[in-house]
């Protein structure tokens, strides 16, 4: 199972990835000290429409820690497909087939690969949001951290629900239908999404504004909190059940060497 | 991810050949390399990351969570010690680094058992307090802790919840004094010296901690020593659960597990219990936590040298 994970993250350019997100966390810890020691002055300071006065390259170091940490997200989203076609590229499978290695384990490699990583990536953004909320004081870009990091476990437990749909396909069609299917079915969300923009009620869109969902955050602990409890129950779950498809899928392509 | 040896049985002319193996290094001289670079690195941290001195009580929970970033020091300073020392990085055998995780043979037991032994003891220890000192029953004191009633019925579920996915600063003490710390020390001096002598080392790993608060607060008699030494008895009661987890399940992850749930504060009676009503709130407090944790160890105890 090592060496299969291992052969993952060389497929994903691990190492590069992991120079490039400790160079950023190494960054973001310095600018947030610096931010410490030096004195904000007029210009750097903004309101908002409450009249709460917050400094600018504060927030701004918490819109680059979230962008990056969505940037991650869709990072992952792409490896599904790169480790698939990194075995049918090197032609794996008939090696794998002379290896003591049974088709269960293979499948289970890169599940659990792909679950090492939002492990590791969602304990990295709780690290960022640590290190830039380190030294704030209660006001609108804590309350906006917070937010941030309420909604970060849900948004991560996306990326295994993902993950459980696109596996069993990429299995059973292999990575070119896999990632035609995928395309696919993004394209016709997203036709969806500009005809409502077209034709839809955009008065919805109004009623959407950061500082009533950090109210109703704040209104709506407990929801909040469930939300935390359950999302992950559920996106595990299916995890399971999608591996357990992909077992079979993958079981019923060809027999196995046991 | 293979099977795993015990930590403990090997013969001392096995460690001299693993030694000589691995380098010129012996355990006591790896063991002296990662002390010394967890303490150094992780005393600076606390330096650096509190530059005006605060107690624990003074910051806000966000710059207490940067200070706590300091736990992932013992695992960073693991894996630089194996580097220095060049023993590389075994899943099994001697020198295993207990990254793994293995759920073959039964292990999964010891993941269930970090799970709930953390809401167990924490419950326990909150009835104790309570029978020790009646006085400190607050039928609303949640409401000042600001909980919802409803929310602190799934607060143990919650705790355990952000104990696994927010394991990785437990696993960053866990990585250093499970995977690699109590090994060392149980091949050099035996399991029994070394449960307490590791206990005796991780507490004082959180003397700078203690120092400003955490835990136990500043207003206590015999601030901050009596604070350092019971940190150390807590340390070597929790510590025997750990060591024991670790050592049955072959992988620091439960103990990880465990840890993060511990410190989550998996109790729904903590919302009932108010230590403010009492005079004696640092001794009933901590009385009722060592022997809460106890209960828990001596079982345990009992399990590992009846097998032995």
């Amino acid at each position: 199972m090592g060496g299969l994970l291992y052969k993952d993250f060389i497929s994903i350019n691990g190492k590069s990835v992991v120079r490039v997100l400790s160079v950023f966390t190494v960054l973001i810890i310095i600018l947030r000290l610096i931010l410490v020691f030096v004195t904000p002055s007029k210009d750097w300071l903004v309101e908002n429409d409450k009249g709460e006065v917050f400094n600018f390259f504060e927030a701004l170091l918490l819109i680059a820690a979230q962008m990056l940490a969505w940037v991650l997200v869709c990072y992952i989203e792409m490896w599904i497909p790169r480790i698939i076609k990194n075995d049918e590229k090197g032609k794996l499978h008939n090696f794998l087939s002379a290896l003591p290695v049974s088709k269960r384990a293979y499948i289970a490699s890169k599940y659990v690969f792909i679950g090492i990583c939002v492990y590791a990536s969602f304990s990295l953004c709780l690290v960022w949001n640590v290190i830039v909320s380190a030294f704030l004081d209660e006001g609108y870009v804590l309350d906006l951290i917070m937010l941030c990091q309420a909604f970060s476990l849900p948004l991560f437990c996306m990326i295994l629900f993902g993950a459980s749909v696109e596996f069993p396909v990429f299995v059973a069609f292999g990575k070119e239908k896999g990632q035609m299917i995928k395309t696919g079915i993004l394209e016709s969300l997203a036709m969806l999404a500009v005809g409502y923009l077209f034709f839809g009620d955009l008065n919805v869109f109004e009623k959407i504004d950061i500082d009533r969902i950090v109210a109703w955050a704040d209104t709506h602990s407990f929801a909040l909190t469930l939300i935390s409890v359950i999302s992950p129950l559920i996106a595990l779950s299916l995890y399971y059940i999608s591996y357990r498809i992909s077992v079979h899928i993958y079981e019923g392509k060809e027999r196995d060497y046991e | 991810m293979s099977n795993v040896k015990s930590l403990h049985h090997a013969h001392p002319d096995e460690n001299i050949r693993s030694s000589r193996k691995a380098g010129t290094y012996t355990d006591v001289q790896r063991l002296l390399i990662y002390l010394g670079l967890t303490f150094v690195t992780t005393f600076l941290w606390y330096f650096i990351a509190n530059p005006d001195r605060s107690t624990w009580e003074d910051m806000g929970q966000m710059r207490q969570s940067f200070i706590a970033l300091g736990m992932v020091f013992p695992v960073i300073c693991h894996v630089l010690t194996r580097v220095i020392t060049k023993e590389g990085f075994n899943f099994s055998g001697d020198d295993n680094s207990y990254f793994g995780i293995v759920f073959k043979d039964g292990k999964w037991k010891y993941f269930l058992l970090a799970f709930l032994l953390p809401w167990f003891y924490s419950e326990a220890g909150n009835l104790i307090e309570l029978a020790l000192d009646p006085v400190r029953y607050d039928p609303e004191y949640y409401i000042s802790l600001g909980i919802e009633k409803r929310l602190l019925f799934i607060l143990p579920a919650a705790a355990i919840v952000t104990g696994i996915v927010g394991s990785f600063a437990a696993f960053g003490e866990e990585g250093g004094w499970r995977g690699y710390m109590m090994p060392k020390l149980i091949r050099i001096m035996g399991r029994g010296r070394a449960l307490i002598v590791g206990g005796i080392i991780w507490g004082l790993w959180h003397a700078p901690l203690t120092c400003i608060g955490h835990n136990f607060g500043t207003d206590y008699p015999g601030f901050p020593y009596l604070g350092i030494l019971c940190m150390c008895l807590m340390c070597i009661l929790l510590g025997i659960l750990l060591t024991f987890i670790t050592e049955k399940s072959g992988s620091v992850w439960p103990a990880a597990i465990m840890h993060a749930v511990n410190n989550a504060g998996p109790s729904i009676l903590q919302g009932y219990v108010n230590p403010e009503k009492s005079d004696a709130s640092f001794s009933i407090g901590m009385i009722s936590l060592l022997i809460s944790v106890a209960i828990v160890v001596i079982p345990v105890m009992v399990i590992w040298y009846k097998k032995k």
